[in-house]
Order: C-alpha cells, then sequence, then structure tokens
C-alpha cells in the first residue's frame, strides 16, 4: 500500500508542480525587461562578441546598434532597471551558459548599494524572468531575503492577486517585439541642466561589504572562466544619491577605489564621469535626468566604448559577413523605430515637417476646406498642393503623391503594402475629415490639414497630426 | 508557525513522514518531539507554561487516584476535591495573570475612582501564551475526568504530555476531552491510504473556508470595523453579514485543518462545527457552534453549578454564569462579557417566552413543520447571533454602538451605486465573496444527509483529480495570502 501511494504521490505532485510553474509563468508581471531577458538568455541562438551588464544606467547608455553600425560588433545588453551586483553576478553566470568568451562589460553604478538587498521589483526583473536551474535558485538564496524565497520558487504566490487583472498579453505575451534593440532602451527627453558634482577627489573609500564581495566574485569568475572583462561607470550626477540612506554618500571614492581594484586585477575600467569633455558629452542635452543619459548621450559613450573594445581586442569586423545580415536589417528597423520617436517628439512645426521626409514614410492627407496656413511653404516643400476652400485629398509614397482636389466631399479607398486605408474629407459623424487604416480611426478630431504617418518598414502608422490655425496638434494613435 | 505558513509547509510533510517510518510503538514518541517543535516556534520561553499545565494536571491525576484509595470516604471526598481544586486554581490562577490581570485591574481603579480612591498597580506586560486558553481548558478535563472516573490514570508522563500538547490542537483547539482523547495516544496506527486521503481533503477544505472566503471577507469586515462612524445602513448590514461568516469560516476552516492533520496521524478529533447558521434556535446553535468548547462548559462547568436540576431561577443562573465565562473566556473585555450576556439572554428570553410562542403557534394555527417556518425561524436565530457578533468585533463598546445606531439607516442605494464596493473589495472581488459564501452554502446544505468525502471518494480517479487540482488551483489563484502586490514596486523609479 505504501509503494502504491507513493507512486501516485509522486505523480500527484509532478502534475501539480507542473500546473503551479505554468500559473507562475501567466500570472508574472510582463515587463520590457522581462521580455529583453527572454530575447538575449533564451530565444537568441547567436554568440555575441560582447555582452552588455549592469543596471539602469548600462540598459540606457551602450547601444548594440551604434556598436554594430560604427564598428561591426555583435552585442546584447542585458542589464535591467534597479538590477544590484549580487543579481547581475548571477545574471551573468546565466548568459555565460550559452555565451563563450564573449567580452563582458559591467556598469558598476549599482557598487553603491550599501543595504544588503535591492528592491524586489527590481530583483524580480531578473530572477523571475529566468529559467528554473541550479544558478536561478542559488541566486534566490543569495540575493533575496529568506521570507521571499518561497514567492521567488513558486511565483504565484507573489501574483496571485492579478487575477483581476491578467490580459491576453499574460497568456500570450510577446516576447519578441523589441528584439530589434539588442535589450537597449534609452529615453529621447533632454533633462536641461548642469552637472552639479563639479570637484575632483584622489581620495579612496571603501565599497559596501555585499558590493566589494560581488565585485570579487566576478572578477574570480572571469580568471576561472578567462572571458575579458571591462568596467564601466557611465555618466550621471554623483549629487542624485545623496542623502538616499540606501547609498553610499562618497560615489567618487567609492569609484577611485573601484579604480585601485581594476588597476590590481588588470581590468581597464572606463570612468566616463573622468573623461566627460574627452568624449564631447553635454551633460545638459545629452542626459535625459540626473542619473541616466539619453539616447544622445547614449550614442556618444557607444561610439567611445566601440572604439575602444576595438582598439584594445581582437574584434572581427562582420558587417560585410554574409553570416551577418539580419543584424543589418536589424539595425534599419531599430532606426526606423528611432526615427518614429524623435518624429513624435518634435515640436517644431518646420523640423517635424523635414522629419517626414524619410524614405520608409507614407504620407496619407486629407483637408477639407483649406484655409491658408502660414507654414504653407513647408507643406508644399513635402509635395501638397492645397487651395484655398478647397476639399483636399493626398496620398505621399515613394516620392511621387497622388492627389484629390475639389468643392465636393471627396472619398478614396486603396491598400498601402497590405494595410487598407479609407480616406474621407467628411466624415458622416462630424463632417471633419477621417483617416482609416485597417478599421482603426487615425483622425477625425479637428478639421485642418490632416496627416497620418505610416511607416512602410514596421508597418504600422508612427504618428498622426492636424495642422490648425497654424498650430500642430497630435490626434491620437 | 501558522498552518498557512511555509515553515508549516516544511515541517508538515516531514513531521508526517518521520511518523510513519517509526516503529509503530515509537510513533507517539515522535508526536509529542514534532509537538514541542510545533509550540516552540512560536516562543521556547512560554512552553513552560505548557509544561506547568501538564505536570499540575498529571500530578492531579495521581494524587486523585491515591485519595481514592483511603477507605474513610469522606476523608477520600475531601482529598480529592483538594486536588481538584489545586489543579483548578493553578491552571487558571496562570491563565489569570496573564489573560484577565489588567483587566481586572483597570476595572477596579475605573470603579475604585468613583470613590475617589486611587490605585496603583504595577502593569503586567507580558504577551499571552499562545494557545493557554485552550490548552488549560484541554489539561483541565483530564482532572476532572479523574475524578469522575470517565477515564484511567495515565502514568506515562510522556504520553500525557502528548495529549496536552499535540500540535494539530494545541494552537486553537479543537479542545479535547480526556475521556475522548487520551486513550487514542495508545493505539497504533498504521498507514492506512484511505484515512490520509482523507485527511489531506479536510485539509483542503480548511483552507478553501480559511484563505478564499474567511480572508477575503475580512477586508471589507476590518474596513468598516476600523472606521464605523465613516459607514451606514446596508454597509454596515453587509458587514456584519460577512463577519458571520467570516467567523464561522475562519474558525471553521482551522477546526477542518486541525481534524484533517490528526486524521493523518491516525487521530480523531472533536468536530468543532456542526452547520451552525442553520439553528432554528440559539439553544441548538449553541449545539452546533464551537463544539469543543460548548460541551467543555456543559460538562465540566453547567452541570456542576446544577444545570437544569433545580429551580428556573437556579437554571437562569446557571445559564448566565456559563455565558458570562464564556464570554470572558473568548476574550478579557467588556465587549466579550456583553456578547456572552446577550446570549445568556437570549436563551433565558426564549425560555420564559416558550408558552407564549406556543399560545400564537397555536391561535393562528401556524404549522411548523413546513419549510416557510423553518426558514423564518433560521433566519431569526442568524440575526440575532448575528446582532451579538457586532459586540464581539467592535474593539471597543462605544464602536459597537456606533455601528448599532449607524445601522439604522436606509441606504439600499449603495449596493447598486457603486459604494458598496469601497469598502476594501472592488466589484472582481466581491463576486469571488458571494461565490465563496455560495459554495460554503452549497457545501453545508449538501452536508446535512450526506458525507461529501464519501461521495467523493466514490467517484473515477480521474474525476477525483481534476477536482483536486481545481480546488488547489483556486486557492492559489483567489486565497488571500502570501506577500502584497502592487503593480507599483515594478514601475522603475527612476532614483
Amino acid at each position: 500500500m505504501i509503494k502504491k501511494a507513493f507512486y501516485k504521490a509522486t505523480a500527484f505532485s509532478i502534475i501539480l508542480l507542473t500546473f503551479v510553474y505554468f500559473l507562475g509563468s501567466v500570472f508574472t508581471i510582463k515587463t520590457d525587461h522581462g521580455a529583453k531577458l527572454y530575447q538575449g538568455l533564451y530565444a537568441s541562438k547567436e554568440q555575441y562578441d560582447v555582452v552588455l551588464m549592469g543596471s539602469s544606467h548600462m540598459n540606457g547608455t551602450i547601444n548594440p546598434n551604434v556598436l554594430w553600425k560604427e564598428y561591426g560588433i555583435t552585442s546584447f545588453n542585458y542589464a535591467t532597471g534597479g538590477q544590484p551586483i549580487d543579481v547581475t553576478y548571477y545574471l551573468l553566470k546565466e548568459v555565460l551558459k550559452k555565451q563563450k568568451n564573449p567580452i563582458v562589460v559591467v556598469d558598476l553604478y549599482y557598487l553603491g548599494l550599501i543595504r544588503n538587498f535591492g528592491e524586489e521589483g527590481y530583483i524580480r526583473y531578473v530572477l523571475d524572468n529566468m529559467r528554473p536551474s541550479i544558478n536561478k535558485y542559488e541566486a534566490i538564496l543569495n540575493c533575496t531575503p529568506r521570507p521571499h524565497w518561497i514567492s521567488y520558487v513558486f511565483r504565484i504566490i507573489k501574483y496571485h492577486s492579478r487575477w483581476k487583472e491578467l490580459t491576453e498579453q499574460d497568456f500570450y505575451p510577446d516576447l519578441n517585439k523589441t528584439y530589434y534593440a539588442k535589450g537597449f532602451d534609452a529615453e529621447h527627453i533632454i533633462y536641461g541642466k548642469d552637472n552639479t558634482y563639479n570637484s575632483k577627489t584622489n581620495e579612496v573609500s571603501n565599497l559596501p561589504p555585499k558590493s566589494y564581495k560581488y565585485l570579487y566574485k566576478i572578477i574570480e569568475m572571469s580568471k576561472k572562466e578567462g572571458f575579458k572583462l571591462v568596467f564601466i561607470n557611465a555618466p550621471y550626477d554623483y549629487n542624485i544619491t545623496n542623502g538616499t540612506m540606501i547609498w553610499h554618500e562618497k560615489p567618487a571614492e567609492m569609484f577611485n577605489m573601484v579604480d585601485k581594484i581594476a588597476k590590481e586585477n588588470g581590468i581597464p575600467f572606463i570612468n566616463y564621469n573622468n573623461i566627460l569633455d574627452e568624449i564631447g558629452f553635454d551633460f545638459k542635452n545629452d542626459m535625459a535626468n540626473g542619473g541616466h543619459v539619453n539616447i544622445y548621450g547614449a550614442d556618444k559613450v557607444s561610439l567611445h566604448l566601440g572604439k575602444f573594445l576595438k582598439d584594445n581586442y581582437d574584434l572581427k569586423d562582420h558587417r560585410d559577413d554574409k553570416n551577418y545580415e539580419n543584424w543589418n536589417k536589424d539595425y534599419e528597423y531599430y532606426n526606423q523605430v528611432r526615427a518614429a520617436i524623435q518624429l513624435r517628439g518634435e515640436k517644431d512645426i518646420k523640423r517635424y515637417i523635414e522629419l517626414l521626409n524619410n524614405e520608409n514614410y507614407a504620407l496619407i492627407v486629407s483637408c477639407s476646406d483649406y484655409k491658408p496656413l502660414n507654414i504653407e511653404d513647408s507643406l508644399k516643400s513635402i509635395g501638397l498642393n492645397l487651395k484655398e476652400n478647397y476639399n483636399y485629398i493626398a496620398v505621399l509614397n515613394n516620392k511621387s503623391i497622388d492627389e484629390k482636389i475639389s468643392k465636393e466631399k471627396i472619398a478614396k479607398d486603396l491598400t498601402l503594402d497590405s494595410a487598407e486605408i479609407k480616406i474621407k474629407t467628411c466624415s458622416d459623424d462630424k463632417n471633419i475629415p477621417s483617416i482609416v487604416i485597417d478599421d482603426k480611426e487615425y483622425a477625425n478630431l479637428s478639421n485642418g490639414v490632416n496627416i497620418v504617418v505610416y511607416d512602410k518598414l514596421l508597418k504600422k502608422v508612427v504618428d498622426s497630426i492636424f495642422f490648425d490655425n497654424d498650430i500642430m496638434k497630435k490626434n491620437r494613435i | 508557525m501558522l498552518f498557512n505558513s511555509v515553515d508549516f509547509a516544511v515541517f508538515f510533510p516531514f513531521a508526517v513522514f518521520v511518523y510513519f517510518i517509526m516503529p509503530k510503538r515509537f510513533r507517539w514518541v515522535w508526536l509529542l518531539i514534532s509537538s514541542y517543535i510545533f509550540y516552540m516556534s512560536y516562543s521556547v520561553k512560554y512552553t513552560i507554561f505548557l509544561v506547568i499545565s501538564t505536570l499540575v494536571t498529571y500530578l492531579s491525576g495521581i494524587l486523585i487516584e491515591r485519595a481514592d484509595n483511603i477507605k474513610d470516604e469522606r476523608k477520600s471526598i475531601k482529598l480529592k476535591k483538594t486536588w481538584v481544586f489545586l489543579s483548578f486554581a493553578i491552571n487558571l490562577g496562570i491563565l489569570f495573570v496573564f489573560k484577565y490581570s489588567n483587566f481586572f485591574n483597570s476595572l477596579m481603579q475605573k470603579l475604585l475612582s468613583n470613590f475617589n480612591i486611587a490605585l496603583n498597580t504595577p502593569k503586567f506586560n507580558y504577551l499571552l501564551p499562545l494557545g493557554i486558553s485552550f490548552y488549560t481548558f484541554q489539561a483541565l478535563s483530564y482532572t476532572v475526568d479523574v475524578y469522575r472516573k470517565d477515564v484511567k490514570v495515565q502514568r506515562n508522563l510522556a504520553k500525557y504530555a502528548l495529549f496536552v500538547s499535540f500540535f494539530p490542537q494545541v494552537i486553537a483547539g479543537p479542545i479535547g476531552k480526556s475521556k475522548h482523547l487520551l486513550h487514542q495516544f495508545d493505539e497504533e496506527y498504521s498507514f492506512d491510504y484511505d484515512r490520509i486521503k482523507n485527511g489531506l481533503l479536510l485539509m483542503l477544505w480548511g483552507f478553501f473556508q480559511k484563505l478564499f472566503v474567511a480572508d477575503r471577507l475580512a477586508i471589507l469586515v476590518n474596513t468598516v470595523y476600523s472606521e464605523p462612524s465613516k459607514y451606514k445602513g446596508f454597509e454596515i448590514i453587509i458587514a456584519n453579514i460577512f463577519f458571520a461568516i467570516q467567523i464561522y469560516c475562519d474558525f471553521c476552516g482551522y477546526s477542518d485543518i486541525a481534524r484533517g492533520i490528526a486524521e493523518i496521524l491516525g487521530i480523531r478529533l472533536y468536530k468543532n462545527f456542526e452547520r451552525p447558521y442553520f439553528s432554528k434556535s440559539i439553544k441548538e446553535f449553541w449545539r452546533r457552534w464551537h463544539i469543543s468548547l460548548s460541551t467543555w462548559f456543559r460538562d465540566y462547568l453547567y452541570i456542576p453549578l446544577g444545570g437544569k436540576r433545580c429551580s428556573k431561577i437556579r437554571n437562569y443562573i446557571n445559564i448566565m454564569i456559563v455565558f458570562l465565562v464564556s464570554g470572558l473566556w473568548h476574550g478579557a473585555a467588556v465587549n466579550f462579557i456583553i456578547w456572552g450576556a446577550l446570549h445568556g439572554a437570549y436563551l433565558i428570553l426564549s425560555d420564559i417566552f416558550k408558552p407564549i410562542k406556543k399560545g400564537i403557534v397555536n391561535k393562528f394555527n401556524i404549522k411548523t413543520d413546513t419549510f416557510s417556518y423553518k426558514f423564518f425561524q433560521i433566519i431569526i436565530t442568524f440575526i440575532l447571533v448575528d446582532f451579538a457578533w457586532i459586540f464581539f468585533k467592535a474593539d471597543s463598546f462605544t464602536n459597537a454602538k456606533i455601528i448599532i445606531k449607524n445601522m439604522n439607516y436606509f441606504n439600499p442605494f449603495v449596493l447598486v451605486n457603486g459604494d458598496i464596493y469601497k469598502l476594501g473589495l472592488d466589484s472582481k472581488d466581491f463576486f469571488i465573496a458571494l461565490l465563496g459564501i455560495a459554495v460554503i452554502l452549497i457545501v453545508n446544505i449538501l452536508q446535512r444527509n450526506k458525507s461529501l468525502r464519501l461521495e467523493i471518494s466514490k467517484q473515477n480517479c480521474a474525476f477525483r483529480w481534476v477536482l483536486y487540482f481545481a480546488a488547489i488551483i483556486v486557492i492559489l489563484i483567489f486565497g488571500i495570502y502570501g506577500p502584497a502586490y502592487s503593480a507599483k514596486q515594478f514601475i522603475y523609479s527612476q532614483f
């Protein structure tokens, strides 16, 4: 009887654990960090020349697409927001299961954390998205407080109350939607403030104990596994962590200590805060906030790091290698996404119209009863021939224009790539311009010149605006 | 460690595993060890009181038996009574010091201050040893049972210690009586697949009642009771109905888990609740609510006081004493005394008005053997019980008064205008709460003439397993447990 009970209990437990694991996956909150770790750790079959590790500072600073475009280096950015150094150590171990002998670049901002454990949410970005393995369980034991252990092993314990907010995305998450960014994600906004930390010091100050321990663990791992290690410290205002109680009080001195440790171990350490001028970094315009560089700052730091890697390591340029063709395609796609973000963020009308000059864009225009605008010249420059008191429809695509002009209401249906487009100068409900693409309305908010920007590479609408009384306003997209 | 804690999830399977690989005659030793580990996981320090209670009642048994052998009957009875008295005095003394000294002190101070006398007694600043109200009563049952010769003296101290400390029940019952429980530890239990399965099933049902229903209802109840002046009418009525179901599911769930655990080990514990809200009178309610405690009071307090075999007045006094003591047992506060007094009053009044009720029934020719009449009785009983719960739940007499005052407001519109979803349970959780109540109700109805566990065991394996998995998953998803989840935690704040 005991034998039978044992078999039954084992079968029952296995089935139950399978259910519980599946439930954990469904209920776990879906973040961009989770998606990119999936891409970099599990979906990708590539061997990267360089792997980029660290917290948000790394995540938004080193852009693999820039390293590719400028130097033909392949890389992936595994950094996640608020990632403590102990988590970085275990994530690196996870990365190295697949990546053989890459150059490992680690941003060391998070050495400053003086608490024993990082923020739960930030730890979960990483650990909740790691597949079950000995390494994952070791990470749980060492990077999280004891009472939390069980809820990292069985994620349903943490996330079960999400039953109310589950969406289709939780069951069928689109984990590959940001594949082209190779893990990189930076803000496009401009900080506009100066660095408040201007002093220089040669003093050194000890690292918080846990940071010290894990920095050495990473160094030892590199010696044991034989991979090359590069430390960096991305630009940020050292004063932003002042008074937070959880951060090293003197980051500049701490990084001097890191410099010392790096030298002792023969590891290059690039502290970008000490060479801002050298790389032409403009703090006001190249930062998104006091802590993080923006996309423009990221370009500058990435260029510098790429050159440093190229000059100091034996890295092949893969740009003309047929096997790496998808990297060129991904770069184009990435660039187009970046252009779209820039377009949406542009507030100056003239510059906006200049940005519309992109070979991947098709512009769909509808206007009812045109009243002359001051920006008419700009509109003309992209090929629109509006006439006072006339209704107007145009489709600008591949530098050619298909337009209709009339005093009567105009309507036009067409197919662009595979998108079904319906344009009207007077909508049925509001008598104002309407542009419907694949059954979704992108205009119909206001009179004036309505322009919908369709990106043929991204295969979606990237912006929709209208000009009314010389003011540019946004339609919903 | 709580039954719904990670520690227990590790401790319990281990304890059971070792229990069954031990030779049968030593299994009780392992149970004793596990029980002390379990109790000491709460507090090592306070284990001393468990030990004292065990030693005192153990000795009382031996001394009573010895006194019984004295030939001089008068002397024998006198000595036996002395030992019973001493056992009660020491046990209840400890209980009194921990649970009631502060309460009676402040009561005395208030009383004396009326006569302008200041009384300065030191405040007793110790936590109540966990489960002391339960295990003290369990241990005392032994003293009386030996005195009444309902049970043989247990000479094996270790085995007796197991009776007092048995881990499934030591914290919150069901309170075992020695005549029912003690001999069970002398028996040997083999590994019985069906019994273990049944025990696990009972535990599962207990967890459902506790995590799915009770703890969810508690959110709304606590919202209203923490600031009663903010709420009115139906908001309070719903909170009160929810509390009645919450306290039932909480306590019955706990008892079922305890019984399930014991059943796995082979020990049969009292059924503590017998669908109490289907009672047709307060008297019946007390036969079906917290049965292990009410039978304790019946056997060891009500009957010794004279029970029913005395004058009406004396009987009423006995009832009142039992319920006042019961109120005090539940907590050292005026509310609990009022709660007890209310129930005492319900019982006395229903006895006084019995002839009048009969007269009305006869005069209007009311059929009492109909569903509608019985249903009416059940509803009235529920309302009375639920009204008394107000004093049980409110943390002060003032708050209880506010609750009762604010309840008198007719605002059924809060049920449809969305206000009811602002009491801690949003519309989705409120729906799940109602669903939980419905499941409890249906199961209680089905339990009337069927053993559900037996019915389930008759089904095919595939159906049973689907049912088990579904139940576990439903509890895992909809149970109220674990660390709080907030999406905010995952929004990366820049600094």
